[in-house]
């Protein structure tokens, strides 16, 4: 089992950068459903995908994402 | 709405009706098998079950229909790789799953009832047909319909 939990403060970043969870989407390729699932921690984006929110959000993927140990 | 929603709408659609008119097709078809084996043919039976299956068949039609309407539609879009990103192919690996773990109950389920009842090769191979085909589209369908309201 996994220990560790995905935190990501994707929501806090795109609210910052006043884009819509539609916008960010579209910025990177995805759809709206992939954003809110990421956002609310449901799914874990990959690499590539992680790299490109940091990107789109202009903040570096470690400002993005963080490791939680239960 | 915007196109992606609209394809995905409309994908969602489509796999419901592939899901349901096969189940229909071939739960009549699998019906009509039980009845004639077992001799429980009434009036009723004979009239339910073939239009069960008429139903279910042209509802196959229309969703092979749909499908083709849609691979269209998905062949010309520019959002493809949107609509078929990586959460798509998470959910698409847990219809799976959930798919197999529910064939290997059902055919469990087969062996167990095997040992009491007697049923022919070609119904335990329908109910693993309708098993095999319906129940991973239903369940993608589902969680891509429930995510979709929740990211509304």
């Amino acid at each position: 089992m996994n220990p560790h939990i995905l935190n990501n403060r994707l929501k806090e970043l795109r609210a910052r950068n006043n884009l819509t969870q539609a916008q960010l989407a579209e910025a990177v390729g995805v759809t709206r459903k992939t954003i809110n699932t990421v956002e609310n921690r449901v799914f874990i984006p990959s690499t590539v995908l992680a790299l490109k929110l940091a990107k789109a959000l202009d903040v570096s993927v470690e400002e993005l994402f963080s490791l939680e140990e239960e | 709405m915007d196109e992606v929603s609209k394809l995905i709408g409309q994908r969602n659609t489509m796999l419901f009706w592939v899901a349901i008119s096969f189940a229909v097709w071939q739960g009549g078809q699998l019906a009509d098998e039980i009845v004639h084996l077992r001799g429980w043919g009434t009036e009723m039976s004979n009239l339910v079950i073939p239009f069960a299956v008429l139903i279910g068949a042209l509802g196959w039609v229309a969703a092979m229909i749909m499908m083709l309407n849609y691979a269209g539609k998905l062949g010309r879009s520019r959002k493809q790789a949107v609509i078929q990103d990586e959460a798509y192919g998470q959910d698409q690996a847990k219809a799976f799953r959930i798919g197999y773990i529910t064939l290997i109950a059902v055919i469990s389920g087969l062996m167990a009832m095997d040992l009491m009842i007697d049923f022919t090769a070609s119904i335990a191979i329908r109910i693993l047909l309708i098993v095999g085909i319906s129940v991973p589209i239903l369940v993608f369908a589902s969680i891509n319909r429930a995510d979709a309201e929740e990211a509304a």
